[in-house]
């Protein structure tokens, strides 16, 4: 069966009133920009959750109000997403999903994204918010302490395959701060290595930024002129599509062993490489792995660029030729 | 900003990972001699600093916005298009099917003239999306028939799309120069009951440009993969190469050396094209919406080294040459 | 456009090269080689250790299997006879153990689960390079069907399908893996772990081997030799089944167990109360140590494998033995004569009284009410126009006089006059001859500095110094330096010799590399990388101070018992991460006769604080002192320290009875 993630359908707004939809459940989590606040505000949906990441540290007084806020002390992925969903009670069949990727942290976000699969969801929508501007501190780093370990990311383990050979491939989507992509590097060090830059980028010159900042981690990716991939920042779709090809590609000359993904760029490109994993990866020798921090900032960007939803869909496999799906609930059109 | 030495490191680097091998330091060097300035540090490393922040597209960044223009210009919005039209369908070789249906009906033409770098474009264009090379027209196949004769029809049977491709959109004036022939074409198609649609896509476009195609043509989309907005302009009040908070006198010397060696060599528009006061370049081309101090090279006077250099179009009247 | 020359040195890590490559660009040590150093046949199980590119990968990889089979083309099984050894090479990393730790188990649950995951890890990699190895060989063929049957047994089999052929063995045991990889992996979501241990621990690692070579007799004194690598990748619970291993260990099979210095958490084994031993249980190399503590021997290697690269970039250029022999030709030296006049040649171009440190010492001499004309005249007693040089030695022991009370009119025209006879070559004029063997480089240094110059790290052997028994640093430079001198239009190892630019910011870019790829993981990265910066910037304030006392300076004694606990514990991490590099032998104290612990900065940090790659005087830190820069509990500990220090060596020289510098350290 061939595979084309780039037929999913995404849609561009410009202000939060604009967004299209209608949902059972919208799942966001919490920070104090108006990216993420108006959008919250904005949505239409029946019940409307916010998640409450430890890491940031907010107090009490700081936290949103409403009948559905969920807290946790829990720094691990899979225990923060299994309160928060048993918490919720969440109801996944037939219900429609909505989930703001803007504030939640990456390993979080890929883990309720495998929960929803999981459960059965196949279908659900995700928003991503750009914002005008970015404080140029975070712009180049998320984390605000050293990196403690480079380890999978719950629910994206694979089932890996001892191998003496040079045949393990890691794929790093390329993002701002080096060191993260150093640290992921030297975790795979005998890897062969990829590294995926966001081209087009959000600004123009943010490609041009990328790669330069990429190249203080050249040491650590390794000295041949590797692969270099390119996929748009803002899509997770395109991202997903890429990876496929160069996995397969990768497969054809035999020399794929253990694929290890790391998405540190942007939130779109780790939407593309959880979509990827979900799809395809799932009981092979595949893992993500992602460098955990003790401590996080805490964005201050500014207004509202534009709103991105997409449209994430498990197809059931189904054979050439054959008729077209039945009706899907969705939140567009 | 960093020290001279700190920009040659920076310039060292997007020599190795990103221009090609087209600034190496003597080659710097043979530029800032054009420069009485350069005889203080402050004069030279302002103009270090300006080309520290030059945006360059080398050929496999413009390989990857070929394939970018394609996919999500072209062939994105057909996709979308079957699947609301077919149940929201995700059976892919039927969309993918659909898709050749439409692509059929479909021509790709270089948007100036043959000798211009837009048919380069096209080739890369075909060859990375792997296209068939009878989807590729030029202008002189457009039509049968002559205007006197007032026969003039389309030549393309059964094509309902035609795509005008280019590289680079700065002020407008080439694409709205070129796209006269649009009127035609849609007056032509609406008198043969045939509807066509024509759109122009371009790689790389300042967001003013674009803005300029789509209020002064008959296009029916025109659309970037790159968009290049106010901020790009160099020494415009939104300018991101001096932001809010950075030293003034940078900006001032930037600008007056610019503007000074500017006028020398392109009176008419000595920051640039329309003075659009751009820091762009192109594997193949430097567009001169750039400051001419990056680009100038020609056979006449004034004699100068550039460091990014331009190769002049053929001229024609009223385009930009 | 311009396609760049090759850079010879791109690859750093063994890690990036394919196996062929390895084979191709081998470079043994000279004299008897590394495997004298570390002999695959040995029984004797081995921990090969080592900072961050000591070569210890490369080493491991060179006796793995599949590099053996390339190092030998044809009957496999001779040419394993002939090494005495098969090398079945692990890579740590590849078993993400990181997931067998939380989740709501406890760490007994998971040091069994751990245990015989490795042991089904190694097995798989046994029977895949066993079966290779043997492929070709009717007996054994025909011994198949039962060494499968006689590995079956070692397991519990229910339910589990036959197997006659190695291959399919290996999909057995590939699917028992599998069924713990998804049990562990659902853990994290599932919160039950459901592990079928099916065989006792090191079982199947000692007795696959046993079976192989009771069933087939061509395996005869061939030791199966387990190469576990990258061990900083286990916790420490996990290196304790590995060191278990290694205790447990039985013939036919040894380990040699890659690991870098600071990933080495314990020797304890599983056994509540076992702990493995040096020269007892294991051998313990470290490659780097061993490259510092035999210095010949690393430089000739270093040079060999240079050379050998740029044949490789470079077929045309000759033969490595060739190449070898002009190394030193290819890169740009300093004037390295006694007056080096030929480097302070824009100093003599200035009038003498311009010169930076005669403006400076009549600025001092001004301080203390010295007239100008005194000054002057002080300064036309001391100045050598054409010898910068000796010059600045004249200040220097001016400085020296100074701040032992002298009457300085006087001083200044005893050196005027024993520099005579110095310049004369005279041996009588020991002080100056003495001064200037200890102190030239740093003297050279300062008038470098004075000019507002860059420190000038040039020559082959500088570079090859700067790294420090480490090969990867000495890659390092060298790629950084090639790319600098292409930037620069240059083309290396062709014409004319790397040129002394490229150089100065080649290692300056591997020096602040280095920094960064030594960072230390963990809570106390930030802690070490301050204290190196606080101890790097103690002995810059002191090398360029007007009377250093100690030359070539980046090195420090201290009797760390009763510093404060963290102190100690950053000193080890930095160690550990080769930041600072212990000197064997440490020094004695000279009051208590103890043997204190002693330490140099790498020299790959050095040029970041223009400070000298080589190291020749130290200095003992005092308890006060080492707290104060190794874990200060406020800011202004390491400020007095500095000032204290400094007080002495700077003019007009705080007063002190004593003219050595070190005072003993008594209290807070």
């Amino acid at each position: 069966m061939v595979i084309d993630y780039t037929i999913f359908y995404k849609e561009k707004v410009r202000s939060p009133a604009e967004i299209n939809g209608r949902w059972d459940v919208f799942i966001s989590a919490f920070n104090e920009s108006e990216r993420v606040t108006a959008v919250f505000e904005a949505v239409q949906s029946t019940e409307k959750h916010w998640l409450i990441h430890p890491e940031y540290g907010f107090a009490a007084y700081e936290l949103p109000s409403g009948d559905h806020i969920f807290p946790s002390q829990h720094l691990h992925e899979a225990d923060f997403i299994l309160e928060y969903t048993a918490a919720a009670g969440l109801n996944i069949s037939g219900a429609r999903i909505c989930v703001d990727s803007t504030g939640f942290m990456r390993p979080q976000l890929m883990c309720l994204l495998k929960w929803l699969h999981e459960q059965g969801c196949d279908q659900f929508d995700v928003l991503y918010t750009d914002p005008v501007r970015y404080a140029e501190a975070e712009r180049t780093q998320f984390t605000k302490g050293p990196v403690v370990e480079v380890r999978q990311v719950a629910g994206y383990e694979g089932q890996h395959v001892p191998d003496s050979g040079g045949n393990d491939l890691l794929l790093i989507g390329a993002g701002y701060d080096h060191e993260l992509i150093r640290r992921v590097a030297e975790d795979k060090a005998s890897a062969r290595k990829t590294e995926l830059f966001g081209l087009p980028s959000l600004s123009p010159e943010m490609y041009q930024e990328s790669v330069l900042r990429a190249s203080n981690a050249a040491e650590a990716m390794g000295g041949n002129e590797q692969d270099i991939l390119f996929a748009p920042a803002n899509d997770p779709f395109v991202t997903a599509q890429v990876i496929h090809e160069v996995v397969e590609r990768e497969r054809g000359r035999q020399r794929l062993a253990n694929l290890y993904l790391s998405p540190l760029g942007t939130k779109a490109q780790t939407l593309g490489f959880a979509l990827y994993y979900l799809t395809e990866c799932r009981g092979s020798a595949a893992s993500v792995i992602f460098p955990f921090a003790r401590h996080y900032t805490r964005e201050t960007t500014k207004g509202i660029a534009h709103i991105w939803k997409y449209t994430f869909e498990f197809p059931a496999s189904t054979p050439v030729g054959s008729d077209h799906r039945a009706n899907l609930t969705s939140g567009s059109s | 900003m960093d020290d001279e030495e700190g920009l040659y490191a920076k310039l060292k680097l997007l020599n190795e990972r990103l221009w090609e091998g087209r600034a190496s330091r003597p080659q710097i060097i043979r530029w800032l001699d054009n420069f009485p300035e350069t005889a203080h540090t402050a004069g030279k490393c302002a103009l270090l600093y300006l080309l520290s922040r030059f945006m360059y597209f080398g050929d496999n960044e413009i390989r990857e916005l070929v394939r970018a223009l394609y996919r999500d210009c072209y062939r994105y919005p057909i996709m979308e298009n079957v699947r609301r039209d077919h149940q929201h369908t995700t059976d892919v070789s039927f969309i993918h099917s659909r898709l050749a249906d439409e692509l059929r009906a479909t021509r790709f033409l270089a948007l100036g003239n043959p000798a211009e770098s837009g048919t380069y474009l096209l080739y890369y264009f075909r060859q990375e999306n792997k296209l068939p090379l009878d989807l590729f027209i030029n202008r002189t196949q457009l039509f049968t028939g002559g205007l006197a004769t007032g026969d003039r029809a389309l030549r393309q049977a059964g094509v309902s799309r035609y795509i005008f491709i280019d590289d680079f959109c700065g002020s407008g004036n080439q694409a709205v120069y070129y796209s006269r022939v649009v009127r035609e074409m849609k007056a032509i198609g609406l008198a043969a009951q045939v509807p066509i649609q024509v759109h122009y896509y371009v790689l790389v476009a300042t967001s003013q440009g674009l803005h300029r195609v789509r209020r002064k043509t008959q296009f029916d989309s025109a659309e970037c993969v790159v968009e290049l907005d106010s901020s790009y302009k160099c020494f415009g009040d939104e300018s991101r190469y001096f932001p809010e908070g950075s030293e003034p006198a940078l900006r001032e010397a930037c600008e007056a050396i610019s503007r000074k060696h500017g006028a020398r060599l392109y009176p008419e528009h000595p920051l640039g094209y329309r003075d659009s006061q751009l820091l762009v370049g192109l594997h193949h081309n430097t567009p001169n919406n750039t400051l001419p101090i990056i680009w100038y090279a020609e056979d006449r006077l004034p004699q100068w080294e550039p460091i990014f250099r331009r190769y002049p179009k053929t001229r024609t009247a009223g385009g930009a040459a | 456009m311009t396609q760049p020359p090759p850079n010879p040195f791109n690859i750093t890590k063994a890690t990036d090269f394919s196996d062929e490559q390895i084979v191709r660009t081998w470079v043994d040590l000279p004299g008897d080689g590394f495997f004298t150093i570390a002999d695959p046949t040995s029984p004797m199980p081995m921990i090969l250790s080592g900072g961050k590119g000591s070569g210890r990968t490369h080493l491991m990889r060179y006796f793995s299997y599949p590099v053996q089979k390339l190092r030998h083309p044809g009957d496999i099984l001779a040419s394993l006879k002939t090494d005495g050894y098969v090398g079945v090479y692990l890579r740590c990393t590849g078993l993400n153990a990181g997931r067998f730790h939380g989740k709501g188990q406890s760490s007994e649950v998971w040091d069994v689960v751990f245990a015989y995951y490795m042991d089904l890890w190694l097995t798989q990699l046994t029977l895949q390079t066993m079966g290779e190895a043997l492929a070709g060989q009717p007996e054994f063929l025909a011994q198949q069907p039962g060494i499968c049957m006689e590995i079956l047994n070692i397991i519990d089999t229910s339910g589990l399908p036959q197997a006659s052929t190695i291959e399919s063995l290996i999909g057995v045991l590939h699917q028992l893996q599998r069924d713990i990889d998804v049990s562990v992996n659902n853990v994290a979501l599932d919160r039950r772990l459901d592990v079928n241990i099916r065989a006792t621990r090191g079982e199947l690692v000692f007795r696959i081997p046993q079976i192989f070579t009771r069933r087939f007799s061509g395996l005869d004194g061939i030791q199966i030799l387990y190469l576990v690598d990258e061990l900083e990748n286990l916790t420490e619970a996990q290196q304790r089944y590995i060191q278990t291993l290694i205790r447990e260990r039985e013939a036919p099979t040894s380990f040699k167990v890659g690991a870098r210095r600071y990933g080495l958490r314990t020797y304890k084994t599983l056994s509540a109360d076992e702990e493995n031993r040096e020269g007892s249980e294991f051998q313990m190399v470290f490659l780097d140590r061993d490259h510092i503590e035999n210095h010949a021997r690393y430089t000739n290697f270093a040079r060999s494998l240079i050379a050998r690269r740029i044949v490789e970039a470079y077929p045309p250029i000759g033969s490595a033995d060739q190449v070898a022999e002009k190394l030193d030709g290819f890169f740009e030296d300093m004037d390295r004569t006694p007056y080096m006049q030929a480097e302070t040649s824009f100093l003599a171009a200035q009038q003498v009284e311009e010169r930076p440190y005669f403006t400076k010492l009549k600025k001092q001499l001004s301080a203390i009410h010295f007239t100008n004309r005194e000054a002057s005249e002080i300064v036309n007693r001391l100045s050598v126009p054409d010898l910068p040089l000796v010059e600045k030695l004249n200040v220097f022991l001016f400085y020296q006089d100074w701040s032992r009370r002298q009457h300085l009119l006087t001083a200044s025209a005893s050196i005027a006059q024993q520099c005579a006879h110095y310049l004369k070559r005279d041996p009588a004029a020991t002080r100056h001859v003495q001064a200037m063997a200890h102190f030239r480089t740093d003297l050279f240094a300062q008038l470098l500095r004075d000019s507002g110059q860059k420190q000038r790290y040039l020559g082959l052997s500088t570079l090859i110094d700067m790294s420090a028994g480490l090969p990867r640093n000495l890659l390092q430079i060298l790629k950084y330096t090639f790319k600098w001198a292409s930037f620069n239009g240059q083309e290396p190892f062709s014409v004319e010799p790397i040129k002394r630019d490229a150089q100065q910011s080649g290692v300056m870019e591997a020096s602040h590399w280095f920094f960064e790829d030594a960072r230390v993981v963990g809570d106390h990265g930030r802690e070490v990388e301050q204290s190196i910066e606080r101890l790097a910037t103690l002995f810059r304030q002191l090398r360029y101070s007007d009377k250093p006392v100690e030359c070539s300076l980046i090195t420090f004694s201290a009797d760390l018992s009763f510093v404060r606990q963290e102190a100690r514990a950053v000193i080890k991490l930095a160690e550990e991460w080769s930041l600072l590099i212990s000197i064997p032998g440490g020094q004695r104290d000279r009051n208590t006769g103890a043997v204190d612990p002693k330490f140099e900065l790498n020299p790959m940090l050095c040029p970041r604080w223009d400070l000298p790659i080589s190291r020749r005087g130290a200095i003992s830190l005092s308890k006060a002192e080492v707290n104060a820069i190794f874990y200060p509990l406020r800011e202004v500990e390491f400020d007095t320290v500095i000032r204290d220090r400094l007080g002495r060596m700077m003019a007009p020289f705080r007063s002190s009875s004593s003219a050595s510098e070190a005072l003993p350290g008594f209290g807070d």
